[in-house]
């Protein structure tokens, strides 16, 4: 760089842009609006509106108060319940579990012991006993019992 | 976004990010780098109407942010500003400023409006020849001795002009 340039530099200096053409262009800029961004804007309003939403569902009276329908007021409610008392019943009693008679017999024949077996076998077979022999062990005195003549 | 950060973007993205939202912080830096350079230009060049030229600039660059297409938005500024300049013809007055004890801003006021333009375009508003010789529409080659026919003259104005070799003339008797 010469002299003279550098001279220059030194006098330009002095040159600068006038404070009032600044603000006048600087205000001119503050006048545009920043452009609406609308993915934005929509993005906001949709969480905004699911925020209101998830808050309503929160804090709705129904939460505390058994979602009452608008007919189930605390009146019909008592008739309600002042019916179903009147047609109370006993509850029907539970069948008493009865003993198996056959048990003891049952127990043998699983023991291999088929003397009590057999005899009560011979007996239905002579018409003589009471009941019938369940059918396992109608089954069993099949297989072990010999019927005498 | 902070206005610091800003300061670090370059002129082109901050014009980018200017277009998208139109934000007084993106504008702000883009203005006060360059406001000083095309203000020392314009007056230089016209100064009547520097203020009303670089107010409609900036105007434009506000209204409508200009695509760059690759270019620098620093050449841009000084193209607009140009073509301006040159819409407005006829109008010569040297301002009271420039005047004074500023020497070689009154030298570079007396030199030819193209040259004048060129050294300025050059020197003031660091834009390359080749990018003068395109603003001014012609070659570079030609660019160049104006460049240097200016530079010559104002060494001439400032430091008059070159010494000429010693002529002794003989005593007559």
């Amino acid at each position: 760089m010469s002299n003279w340039e550098h001279q220059y530099r030194e006098e330009a200096s002095a040159f600068t842009s006038p404070q009032q053409l600044d603000c006048e262009v600087l205000l001119q800029a503050k006048g545009y609006q920043p452009k609406k961004d609308i993915g934005r804007m929509l993005s906001g309003t949709s969480m905004s509106c699911a925020l209101v939403t998830a808050l309503l569902m929160l804090a709705h009276p129904a939460q505390h108060l058994g979602a009452r329908t608008p007919t189930m007021t605390q009146n019909n409610e008592f008739q309600l319940s002042a019916q179903e008392i009147a047609q109370w019943q006993l509850p029907a009693p539970e069948p008493e579990i009865q003993d198996d008679p056959w048990q003891t017999l049952r127990n043998q024949v699983s023991a291999e012991n088929y003397v009590a077996l057999c005899q009560e076998w011979r007996q239905q077979q002579n018409n003589i006993a009471e009941q019938g022999l369940p059918r396992e062990l109608r089954k069993a005195a099949q297989k072990r019992c010999r019927i005498l003549p | 976004m902070s206005r610091k950060a800003f300061q670090h973007y370059s002129d082109e993205r901050l014009l980018d990010h200017y277009r998208e939202s139109r934000r007084l912080a993106a504008f702000e830096p883009l203005y006060n780098r360059h406001k000083d350079a095309l203000y020392r230009y314009c007056i230089q060049m016209a100064p009547t109407s520097t203020t009303q030229l670089l107010q409609t600039l900036w105007q434009r660059v506000m209204e409508n942010p200009p695509e760059l297409h690759g270019r620098l938005f620093r050449n841009w500024l000084f193209i607009q500003i140009n073509k301006s300049l040159q819409e407005q013809t006829g109008n010569t007055t040297q301002p009271q400023i420039l005047a004074g004890e500023n020497k070689v801003i009154e030298a570079i006021q007396k030199l030819p409006k193209l040259q004048r333009n060129v050294l300025l375009l050059h020197i003031e508003c660091k834009l390359s020849l080749a990018a003068v010789a395109d603003i001014e529409r012609i070659s570079l080659k030609k660019c160049r001795e104006y460049y240097q026919l200016a530079r010559q003259q104002i060494e001439t104005l400032i430091y008059g002009s070159q010494a000429q070799p010693w002529q002794v003339e003989a005593i007559k008797e």
